[in-house]
């Protein structure tokens, strides 16, 4: 009586499919291209991809850039002084030659660094369209490891898109922090404005037993572009993994976290920050797995939202039967500074162990009338005042990042962005 | 300097202010006291521009302007400074940052030069001291997990940095010890001269002792139903304000 | 707390694994046949006496269902329903509306007082003067005893079944009957649209307040009936009634699906306060047998400052899928919604609230605990959300969970969503377990595993109880023990 209704495919699932079906794909690419074809574009009725309907938010996925097009280009300023500079551009890493230039000896004994496609392993099992979407797409990227060593190097990958038309750029790195090595990796996504790129990146992390890996991202990608990204992580034991995504650009962000605990007494510590504006649409999608007992978790993700623009948050703490004794805390916030933005918020906690401290708080409103007003009884004009109340809100994730450089960096990008709108 | 002629005021359609009116010339300290609820606060946050009070009736005149028409800020630059009896906590807002801010804001308002950080830093210090704020609370965020004492020092050691021309002080001896009260009252009456107004909210008498008014008005139902010198404040202070509360 | 002491006492006198309300009620049944057509919409119309525009009216919502599938999304498993292999139909073969209790089947009589319905009730039932509850008792599917009706009717209070209501009130079930809860609302809902028995009909006149608290008793007795109410109550201008529905359901072997639909209506001013406990068998250990619980309640604050207040206490159903809302459509309306669900065995739990702003300065509160244990798993699931036009809208939710044991699952699963900048809401969820130390405590003072248990939860549970209407408050704190026995040890 019911007929299954013909599949319409939108724009970007057609060029998508015909760009899968041109590209000679090894096997597990081929496997993740199969999935998306059989699916195609996460829609809302996905329960993963309720507040971002990517099916009708992504308009075309153009021409996936290939090294044979890409006019060789080096790294912008670091965000942060660092060891090594990688750059990464249309999608495709950049000779490693002079990579290392300002590393010191010890550095470079701890690092190591290869072009190519690095194992997935941080990922979860269970499929997710963002990821499949970049395993099919990229085809290289960095492959980074990290020994144990006296020195605690800093890796700055730039990731810049050149060409003012559309394109589609796509790459997946891999970092392995060794036992008891510890690194600091600074990644910035940026593009031409007005061009409807789509950045696909994807960020295998593995933090072995009492290694410390400190992440911090900034997502500042053309207005018009799409940013797709992902990143998984497994964490062992004694181990820490401290991760900062700032986004401000793009038109349409979509950031998949996904943490696998594999140790006990470990941490983690992940924080973002999200700025927008004008009508853009972020995602910042966190699955976190608790699967070894006494770990502890914090995430702590702060949105400011302008104009009509759209922020959603959607966060799922789980806690395995085994993970007796975690401690997650989650805390997910919004500031809304005009009439049509929109906050829009998923906190879950999916709990199989009983002994166990978690728990997770969301807050959205506007800037708080009294302190404002204690401000301004100070003498302090609205417009500033609004922007003190902003820096507040924002520092309180910022603050906890070890690196005072990394501090000053996220905190000058904020002031850029608010003296912008 | 400042003139409160027939000042009526609205809280959600409730008539909290019901015809006051207070004149304080230059270097004069007025008290006023009265019952909880008879309008003390809600006279401070008039005067220093709350969006919730609605004026049906009379007008504030300061330094000869219209004060009703001024932004809460723009108050602040003309020189009304308001500590408040429950001072806000900003977190994420560091105490030096808010001083700083505060400071250059007012004297950009009045076409002053910005101050520089180490002149900042040695006027911050030492008005600091003097109230016996530590140097850690300043790097603390602004109000965040202060004692109540260390609130109201801070508020005074605001008052003294931005020098304003009325002080309007609510309740300001409400929960401090003696110690406290004593270097919070040495704070405000360092700050007496003959150019500055003053206008100190009060529930008890014991802080008078302190801060000398030259005027004392007793307040009652959004009234002043009695004026008188300081030893009015004492005569409160032995019968209590039941006989106002009935007169009014 | 001599409440708590009695709880403590109720527990050691319970008989372990024994469902104390599992009883079969050897009255005579009428059954429609099997399955689901066309005609047994029309023959449980006809039954029923109904007026044509009620029968499009289930007609129409049948054609819709055909065409709907059953939900999954809820965090809930059970074997496939087959619906063609449920009777839709089932009455008691005496006849209805006996004009005194003689009339009543003395079964019945002593099946309420099985149920423990409380003393006041019973002397309500007894014709005891002076007795204050109201009960519109619902032996499976129809109504067969309405008591007080003649002092309600001095107030103008209309308190009747809703099948009575259909024919004697047509212009108030036309106008309210799915308008909160449309019959294209979802799979269950549509269905109880088409097949619905019957159930309760409240009006409560423009400024009175009803003199006493409502009081409905649902049981389900027939083997394999699906057990579809539907209740209607609506809180005229400056009204207030408060409302107590509280289940019991005898043992069986067959899986039970009840799929209710509760509809609340409150005008300018007006506040109805529906309370529930529902303690509907919940299977054997082996999780057989239980109640499936798929309700549609709503309420719809359509007049300025008018309110709705949800509470609730489930204890039992093998599964249940419950999500008592309310639309804040008035200018300061305000909703509420108390839950506490306490899943053991092998439960399934997934309910929680919407809380829909849509006025200006609307408020609501969300007050949730849920308590799991044995292999249970017991899942809030919440919708918080202002609409662009809801200025200076408020919510406040937490939601506490405990956990018993290591082999059962605490789920919160909130969607807050905010189109409007002067929307505040705050969110709160915890998850902990009762500390050893509080146990410790207890057991040292001379209580068992169990007493310390019961003490313990019914104090995590008391934001939520102190809500209840008096009548509720002790029964809640029984049921509270009863349904956390065999949770140790």
């Amino acid at each position: 009586m019911t007929a299954q209704p013909q599949k319409i495919q939108t724009q970007a699932e057609t060029s998508l499919m015909q760009q899968f079906a041109f590209l000679d794909l090894e096997p597990s690419r081929q496997a993740a291209a199969d999935r998306l074809n059989e699916s195609g574009l996460p829609h809302r009725r996905v329960e993963e991809w309720k507040y971002t309907d990517l099916r009708a938010l992504l308009k075309d996925v153009p021409q996936l850039a290939s090294a044979q097009s890409v006019v060789p280009t080096t790294a912008g300023q670091p965000l942060v002084p660092a060891d090594f500079v990688l750059a990464v551009v249309d999608g495709i890493p950049q000779d490693l030659a002079n990579a290392g230039a300002n590393a010191s000896d010890a550095a470079k004994e701890a690092v190591s660094l290869e072009i190519g496609l690095g194992d997935a392993k941080g990922f979860h099992e269970k499929p997710n369209a963002n990821v499949d979407f970049n395993m099919a797409l990229a085809s290289s990227g960095y492959v980074i490891q990290v020994r144990k060593s006296a020195v605690t190097p800093i890796i700055f990958i730039d990731h810049i898109v050149s060409k003012a038309d559309a394109i589609t750029a796509a790459c997946r790195h891999s970092i392995l922090v060794e036992s008891g090595a510890q690194a600091i990796l600074v990644e910035r996504f940026s593009g031409p404005e007005g061009s409807a790129y789509v950045a696909s990146s994807g960020l295998s992390v593995i933090v072995e037993d009492g290694a410390k890996l400190t992440q911090a991202r900034v997502v500042a990608e053309g207005d018009q572009s799409s940013h797709l990204a992902t990143i998984g992580a497994r964490i062992g034991t004694d181990a820490i993994y401290e991760p900062f995504v700032m986004t401000l650009g793009s038109h349409l962000v979509r950031t998949d976290v996904q943490i696998t605990f594999d140790g006990e007494q470990s941490h983690l510590g992940i924080r973002g920050a999200t700025l927008v504006k004008g009508k853009q649409h972020t995602d910042m999608t966190l699955d976190v797995d608790h699967a070894s007992p006494n770990c502890t978790s914090i995430e702590q993700f702060k949105s400011v939202i302008a104009d009509e623009a759209k922020a959603v948050f959607q966060g799922k703490i789980m806690v395995k039967q085994i993970a007796q004794k975690t401690d997650a805390k989650m805390m997910s916030q919004g500031l809304l500074l005009s009439e049509n933005g929109e906050f829009l918020n998923k906190p879950e906690l999916e709990i199989f162990a009983d002994d166990v401290v978690c728990g997770h708080g969301a807050t959205c409103g506007d800037i708080d009338e009294e302190m404002l007003f204690y401000l301004l009884s100070r003498g302090i004009p609205h417009p500033v005042a609004e922007i003190m109340m902003v820096q507040a809100f924002v520092a309180e994730a910022i603050e906890d990042t070890e690196q005072p450089e990394i501090i000053e960096a996220f905190e000058a990008i904020l002031a850029d962005w608010l003296a912008s709108r | 300097m400042l003139q409160i002629k027939n000042l009526h005021a609205n809280v959600d359609g409730n008539e909290i202010l019901r015809g006051i009116n207070l004149t304080i010339k230059p270097g004069e300290v007025h008290a006023i006291m009265g019952p909880n609820g008879s309008g003390k606060s809600t006279l401070s946050y008039v005067l220093a521009g709350k969006d919730d009070y609605e004026i049906t009736e009379g007008e504030i005149l300061f330094k000869g302007e219209d004060l009703l028409e001024m932004a809460p800020d723009e108050r602040a630059a003309a020189g009304v400074f308001l500590a408040f009896q429950y001072p806000i906590e900003i977190p994420g807002v560091a105490t030096m940052t808010f001083l700083r801010t505060a400071m250059n804001a007012q004297r950009k308002a009045r076409g002053e030069a910005e101050l520089n950080t180490p002149d900042f830093m040695k006027i911050v210090k030492q008005k600091a001291s003097e109230l016996n704020v530590s140097p850690e609370m300043l790097k603390r965020p602004l109000n965040v997990g202060f004692s109540g004492g260390e609130k109201k020092r801070n508020e005074i050691m605001q008052m003294a940095l931005l020098e304003p021309t009325l002080c309007v002080m609510d309740e300001t001896d409400s929960g401090l010890d003696i110690d406290a009260l004593r270097v919070v009252s040495d704070g405000v009456n360092a700050l007496r001269n003959s150019e500055r107004g003053m206008l100190v909210i009060t529930h008890y008498q014991r802080l008078l002792d302190h801060i000398v008014p030259d005027v004392v008005h007793v307040m009652s139902a959004g009234k002043i139903v009695k004026s008188g010198g300081k030893e009015l404040a004492l005569e409160l202070e032995e019968n209590g304000y039941a006989d106002f509360v009935n007169a009014a | 707390m001599p409440a708590i002491q009695e709880t403590i006492e109720q527990v050691k006198e319970i008989d372990v694994d024994q469902y104390k309300y599992g009883f079969v009620t050897d009255i005579e049944m009428e059954l429609a046949p099997k399955g689901l057509s066309e005609d047994i919409v029309r023959f449980i119309s006809a039954k029923k006496d109904e007026p044509e525009w009620m029968l499009e009216w289930r007609l129409d919502a049948f054609r819709r269902w055909k065409t709907m599938e059953e939900p999954t999304w809820a965090r809930v498993d059970y074997p496939k329903i087959d619906f063609e292999d449920l009777y839709y139909y089932a009455a008691p073969k005496s006849a209805p509306g006996p004009k005194s209790l003689d009339e009543v089947d003395p079964e019945l009589l002593e099946t309420y007082k099985k149920l423990g319905i409380p003393l006041s009730e019973q002397a309500v039932l007894a014709g005891v003067e002076g007795a204050r509850v109201a009960v519109d008792a619902v032996f499976d599917s129809v109504s067969v005893v309405t008591t007080f009706k003649d002092e309600l009717a001095k107030s103008g209070v209309i308190f009747c079944s809703i099948s009575e209501a259909v024919r004697e009130h047509p212009e108030l079930v036309k106008k309210y009957l799915g308008s909160v809860v449309p019959t294209t609302d979802n799979f269950y809902a549509t269905l109880n649209a088409a097949v619905f028995s019957d159930g309760s009909f409240v009006y409560i006149p423009k400024g009175v307040r009803c003199p006493m608290e409502l009081s409905t008793y649902f049981r389900i007795n027939e083997e394999k009936t699906g057990q579809f109410e539907r209740t209607l109550i609506i809180a005229d201008e400056g009204s207030y009634v408060s409302y107590l529905e509280g289940c019991t359901a005898p043992m069986r072997d067959e899986n039970q699906l009840h799929a209710a639909v509760v509809e609340l209506v409150t005008h300018d001013d007006a506040e109805i306060k529906y309370s529930t406990v529902q303690n509907w068998y919940p299977g054997n250990s082996e999780g057989k047998g239980g109640i499936y619980n798929f309700v549609t309640k709503r309420g719809d604050c359509r007049g300025k400052n008018s309110k709705i207040s949800w509470t609730q206490v489930e204890t039992g159903s093998a599964i249940t899928w419950k999500y008592p809302s309310c639309i804040l459509r008035g200018e300061n309306s305000r909703g509420e919604f108390y839950s506490i669900a306490i899943s053991n065995g092998k439960q399934q739990v997934d309910s929680g609230t919407k809380m829909i702003h849509l006025g200006k300065n609307s408020s609501s509160r969300i007050i949730s605990k849920g308590i799991s244990a044995g292999r249970s798993q017991n899942t809030y699931r919440g919708l918080v959300s202002a609409h662009r036009k809801a200025s200076g809208a408020r919510n406040f939710t937490q939601c506490d969970s405990l956990l018993i044991g290591d082999q059962c699952g605490a789920h919160t699963v909130p969607y807050i969503e905010s189109k409007n900048s002067t929307a505040v809401f705050e969110h709160e969820a915890t998850t902990s377990k009762i500390s050893d130390d509080q146990m410790f405590y207890c057991q040292q003072r001379g209580m068992t595993d169990e007493e310390a248990i019961a003490l313990i939860v019914n104090g995590f549970v008391r934001d939520v109880i102190q809500q209840l209407p008096m009548e509720f408050m002790a029964e809640t704190q029984k049921l509270i023990g009863i349904s956390l026995e065999g949770s140790v040890g």
